[in-house]
This record gives structure tokens, sequence and C-alpha cells, in this order.
């Protein structure tokens, strides 16, 4: 890594700034995002001491890599599960500001971005920093929902109708 | 082998519900099952397109049996060749019946205008089953609250909850456990639909199941094949290897288990 940086100078390696996103399909919304500068290798996998961890059963502890060489950024398989493009299976894929390419024939699909071209628009992260949030539950909203539907005399009826139904008509596991 | 009715909800549309449904049922049916599937989506129904069931061939709908005009019987069509060769290799006794909901708009805005008595509904759960001797009776039902969706839940064997992991949906979901939990539902699972690659499974899995107090039955990744399908067939027979098939395969064992 460091014989190449010398080569090619410190300043552009620091301009050479890339975002990666997790995409539903080729025009669909981002769901996770990584972005790094400065980098000429990022190892992409299942596990975690890849640049880019994705937990999906469809991808390898250490799928591909990416590469940035003589100019040129490239996605590499090193899984036997490949990189896709366009449907087709490849071990080494040039890489091109807006392309989408996917992990094996089942795994998720990724959007390169590279800053020259000049439309990244998230702001600066931690190499390798994830976008992605956990789910939580508003307990209060919860509450006063089911309370809204729950106190009501509708309510009331139908949880009364339920009973009447279940006991005119047991259900064949309770009965046995 | 005793029957058993299972409904199928999500608080929101879009889950995959319908597509999970079909595929439900025909894995049921690949294990030699007689099944049978109802739309009571009656506001939006949908999920005999996915069974390939043409509108010429549906000359009775549940519509018809609500409001008095033919018996449930009447309404209901044999799907089973929409599985394909698959189905007919397995087991002579598979089958797959499907009472479809009208897709007339005058029956739709029928049913929105006047309504229809739930009790008939339940009644109608009870005969196809002991009409068409059903293992399994599946139920699509509409999305959100209404009365025939609770009414449908609170009679079910299980109550299978599918939704995809994103924040409207989980506070949604936990409002239909909430109130599953007051009608007494027995059985309540919980299908993760259209996980995004990067999602952390087992935080996933453990998030849901904490909030929820309730198992997740399967998580199903969030597939281009699945999309691109959409209601084009029935997606685990068009492909049974598929990932999304073998977790259903997995739900399939556990609906099994508890007959």
């Amino acid at each position: 890594m460091l014989a190449t940086m010398l080569r090619r100078g410190v300043c552009e390696i620091l301009m050479n700034r890339i975002v990666l996103y997790l995409v539903e399909s080729e025009s669909g919304p981002p769901l996770q995002y990584w972005s790094f500068s400065g980098e000429t290798l990022l190892g992409i996998g299942r596990s975690i001491d890849n640049e880019i961890v994705i937990l999906s059963p469809y991808v390898s502890r250490g799928h591909a890599y990416l590469s940035f060489e003589n100019g040129g950024w490239s996605a590499n398989a090193i899984s036997e599960l490949g990189v896709l493009h366009h449907g087709r299976k490849h071990t080494r894929l040039s890489l091109h500001h807006g392309m989408v390419f996917r992990l094996g024939p089942h795994g998720p699909m990724l959007k390169f971005s590279s800053d020259s071209a000049g439309d990244t628009e998230i702001e600066t992260e931690q190499p390798g920093q994830s976008g992605a949030t956990a789910l939580t539950l508003d307990p209060v909203r919860l509450r006063s929902e089911v309370h809204a539907i729950a106190g009501t005399d509708f309510f009331q009826r139908l949880s009364q109708t339920a009973r009447e139904i279940r006991q005119a008509t047991p259900s064949p596991s309770t009965t046995l | 082998m005793s029957s058993k009715t299972i409904s199928i909800h999500s608080f929101r549309g879009g889950t995959g519900k319908s597509s999970i449904t079909a595929s439900l049922a025909a894995l049921l049916a690949l294990e030699g099952c007689r099944v049978g599937v109802i739309d009571t989506d009656i506001h939006s129904p949908g999920i005999h397109v996915i069974f390939g069931l043409l509108e010429q061939r549906v000359t009775l709908a549940l519509n018809d049996y609500l409001w008095g005009r033919c018996s449930i019987k009447e309404a209901s069509y044999d799907v089973t060749d929409s599985l394909g060769r698959l189905a007919a290799g397995r087991s002579a006794d598979a089958r797959v019946f499907l009472i479809p909901s009208s897709i007339k708009t005058g029956e739709i805005a029928r049913v929105l205008r006047e309504g229809f008595d739930v009790r008939l509904l339940t009644d109608g759960f009870r005969q196809i089953v002991e009409e068409l001797q059903l293992d399994f009776l599946l139920i699509d039902t509409h999305p959100g609250v209404n009365e025939e969706t609770l009414l449908s839940m609170a009679v079910s064997d299980r109550l299978l909850l599918v939704l995809r992991p994103d924040h409207q949906d989980f506070q949604g979901t936990a409002v239909t456990v909430e109130l599953a939990r007051r009608l007494e539902v027995p059985d309540l699972h919980v299908i993760i639909n259209k996980v995004p690659a990067g999602t952390d499974w087992e935080r996933l899995r453990s998030d849901v199941e904490t909030a929820y107090q309730a198992p997740v039955a399967a998580m199903l990744p969030l597939n281009e094949e699945v999309a691109q399908l959409a209601s084009a067939g029935v997606f685990a027979t068009r492909h049974p290897g598929h990932p999304f098939t073998t977790s259903l395969r997995q739900v399939v064992r556990n609906i099994g288990a508890h007959v």
C-alpha cells in the first residue's frame, strides 16, 4: 500500500473519496452507506475485519475487495459467489461513478459513487461508519393507540363475539 | 390430522403478506395437505392474481357468499394447477383451494357502503374447512385493524404478523400485537419480510422478539427475485431452492409440528 501511495503522491489519494451505498434496486433509495477518503484497499464481507461489513447470509466472510490502482477503482471477487454486474459474474469489475454491482447471485446490491464526479451528497463519515439505525418503539404512543381502540364499545363487543364464536366452535387443537 | 386456521396479517400494505400466504399454501400442499386460502381483503383483493385465477373463471366470490347468494363452497376454486408440476409429482392429496374476493368495483363499493355480518364470515371459515375437508385454512386479511380482520384473528388457531423492518411497521405492528393479546389469540408469530442486506439479523430478531414478546417465525431477505416475480406466480414453487422459500419451509414445518 505504501509503495502505491508514494508513487501517486499523497494529495491525489486524499482527494480520492468514495461512497458505497447499499441499495434495494438499481434505482432504489440507499438503505445504508459507507464513505472513505484516502483509502486504496477496502474489504467487503460478513466478517468484522472488513472495512465494509455486510451482515447478510448471502455474503461470504471475505467476499470481495475494492482497490484503487492506475487511477481507477475496481471490485475484485474473493468469494466464488463473485461480483455481478447486469447479471454477469465477474472476478474483476472496473467501477465507474453510479455503477451498481451485486455481491453474489442472491446478495445485496451496492452502488459505487466517486467524488471526482462531484455529486456525493453525504457528509464525511468515519471510515466504515454505517448510516443505518435500529428499530425503537414509542411506548407512550403505543399505549394511547391501543387504548383508543381497545377502550371502545366496538372493541368490547368484538371481544365478546370472538369469545362466543370460539365457544360455539371450539378449535380442533383444543378439543384433542 | 385436525384442521388449523391461520390468519396472515400486516399492519400496512406492501409487506408481501399475500405473496407469503400463497407460498405458505403451496408449501403446505407440497407436504400433501389440503389447503384453503380465503381472501378477506375485500377492499383490495389481490391474491387471486398470484394463483393465476382468471377473472372470467370467477363466477362467484366471497362477496356472493356474504350476500347470501351462494354457499362458500360454491365460491371456492381449485388452484392446485398453479403450483405446476412440483405439486402434481408429490401427492394426490395435495390441493389448494382459493376463495377469492370479488374484483368487481360495484361489489367492493357495496361492502364499503353496507358492510356485512362478520359472523357470517367466521361461519364461512368453519363451513369451508368441513366441506372441502381442509387440513389448513389460510386467511389473507385486510391490512389495518377493522372489524372482520380482528375477528378473523380472534377465531384463528394461529396469527402470523408480517412486517418490514421499518419504524412505521414496527410501531403499527406493536398495536396489532396488543390488540391480538386482548382478543386472546392463542398463538402469535411474527414474520419479518424484506430485510435489507447489511442488517444485523440476530439483533433485529431480538429487537422484535423483545418488543412484542412473540417469536419470530421467519426472516425473509429483501430480494430482487421476489420483487421481479411480483404477483406473477407462487414464488415458492417457481424457486423451490431460493433462500426465501427455505425460510418459509421452516414456518411450514413449525405449523405442522403444532397440528
